[in-house]
Parts: structure tokens; sequence; C-alpha cells
């Protein structure tokens, strides 16, 4: 079950964007924490027990990249599932994006039935596997 | 690299009519292909990035703040539009960053990586780069009946 998700993206517009689709895709019941670079979302995973990240990749401060690996590195924050929402969208940026363990990687323009679909099939799987039903 | 100029415009205005549909909800009613792009006034926003690899560019919008206004009214709640002046240039920045973007997959083998510069943008004031003696490629955009640009500088 994801009870707190943590979006970071540096424009507060895109940010609203991933917000809207998260409320459509049905997840109205969820804490939406917002970081608008990778040093701050490592703050919030510092302090906050958070479930799934989305983050965009180009970023000031630190990027979407370095994020991942920052939490893909930490025994603390490994498990936590991290998403890479990017408009730098080869096939090979995207497969080093999933060799670094990113759980997916969407390219913008977002396409709203795709992200949707993948985050309530993924939404399901983590409650059966949290609660065994 | 070797990219014709068809090539180029044919995937810009795919990526600009695939962007304005999913991120502006609206179709792009006719495209014009334009030799200079026009001052930027007061009331619009100019935004743009450089394309750093492999094609070495400078990608940029003039959009008029009534459409980015229109934009952001169907996309914010009212708590957020309180903010609506801070959020113009984040949301003609967006635009940059994912049609410079999806211009560049479209334009490139899918195996050929590329990077984008961050965005930049200003009210009333055009870029430099849009004076400089280069090769440009300019759209004009006819949305909603507003005018749109825009403005690709090659090197």
């Amino acid at each position: 079950m994801w009870n707190n998700i943590l979006i970071v993206d540096d424009s507060a517009i895109a940010r609203s964007f991933i917000r809207r689709i998260l409320e459509i895709s049905g997840f109205l019941n969820v804490k939406v924490v917002e970081a608008a670079n990778g040093n701050q979302a490592l703050e919030i995973l510092k302090t906050l027990e958070i479930d799934l990240v989305l983050t965009d990749l180009n970023m000031p401060e630190m990027d979407g990249e370095e994020l991942l690996k920052r939490v893909k590195r930490s025994p603390k924050l490994n498990h936590i599932p991290v998403i890479v929402i990017t408009s730098l969208g080869s096939s090979a940026r995207q497969q080093k994006l999933v060799s670094e363990h990113a759980m997916a990687v969407f390219t913008k323009p977002l396409s709203l039935p795709e992200i949707s679909q993948f985050l309530k099939s993924h939404f399901d799987e983590n409650a059966e596997n949290k609660y065994g039903n | 690299m070797e990219i014709k100029e068809q090539d180029i415009v044919s995937s810009l205005k795919k990526s600009l009519s695939e962007v304005f549909e999913n991120m502006a909800f609206t179709e792009i009613e006719t495209f014009d292909q334009i030799s200079t792009p026009p001052p930027v006034t007061s009331r619009s926003f100019a935004g743009w990035l450089s394309i750093e690899a492999p094609l070495k560019a400078d990608f940029g919008l003039i959009i008029p703040e009534r459409f980015l206004f229109n934009i952001l009214q169907s996309t914010l709640d009212e708590s957020q539009l309180k903010d609506w002046q801070k959020m113009e240039g984040d949301l003609i920045s967006e635009y940059c960053n994912t049609i410079a973007g999806d211009f560049m997959k479209n334009l490139l083998p899918p195996d050929k990586d590329f990077d984008l510069s961050l965005p930049n943008y200003k009210r009333g004031e055009s870029p430099a780069y849009f004076y400089e003696k280069r090769e440009m490629i300019t759209l004009a955009l006819t949305v909603e009946s507003d005018k749109i640009y825009c403005v690709l500088g090659l090197e």
C-alpha cells in the first residue's frame, strides 16, 4: 500500500501535472509530498516514510539520476521504488536508468492512460505483497 | 550528423502537436514556416533552452500570457492559482523542455542519446539567439485564436 508519495521536479507546474495524474488514477487518500530537486528529496526521505518516489531527471542542484543512485545505494532507502519521468527519452538513457534500478521510466509528454495503468497495477501488487491478500 | 531541414520541420510539428494535445489539452489549427520570429511583447513570454548534443541548437517558444493563464486555470486548483504569475514562467519552461525532448526523440534513431540544458524564460524579451546570424527555423502556430511561435536556431 502506498501511503506517502514523493514527487521531485524543479517545475511547480510539472509537480501539479503529476499530482493531477495521481488523483485521476484514484490515489485520493495518498499523502503527496513535493521536492524541487534531489537534495530536498533526500532530506524528506530521511524524515518521512515514503512509499514511492516519482522524479524528474533534468533538475538543478541534484538531478534525478543522482537521486536514484543515492536511494538505491542506501540500505535504509533502497526498498523504495523510484519512477523516473524525463524529457530525455532515448532508449539508451532509459536502459541505463533501469540498470540503475529505476522501477520504470516514463517519457514526457506523459501518456495519462499509460502511467495511470502502471501505477494502479503496481499499487495492487504492492498491497498484495504487504498484506498477503 | 547530417539532418535534412525537412525532417527537422516535420519532427518539430509532430512534437508540438503531441505536447499541445497532452499538456495544453488543445489542437494546433495551423502551422506556417516564417523567416524571422516577431519581437516578444510585454504580454508574451519567451522560453528557451539549448540542445547540447548531438545536434547543436537553441530551441525557443513565444507564448502569449493569455494562453498560459488559460492553461493554468484548467490545471491548478484555487489555492495554487493565487500564485499564477509565478507559474507562467514555469509552464513555458516545462513546454520547452518537453517539446525539445520529444522533438529530439522523434528526430534521432532510438538508441542515440541527447542532452538539453535547463530552460530559461523572460516576459517581454527575446533570447539573444533570435538576433544571431545563423540558420533559423521558425514556425508560427495558431492555437485557439492565439499565435504561438517556435524558433529553432541551428549551429
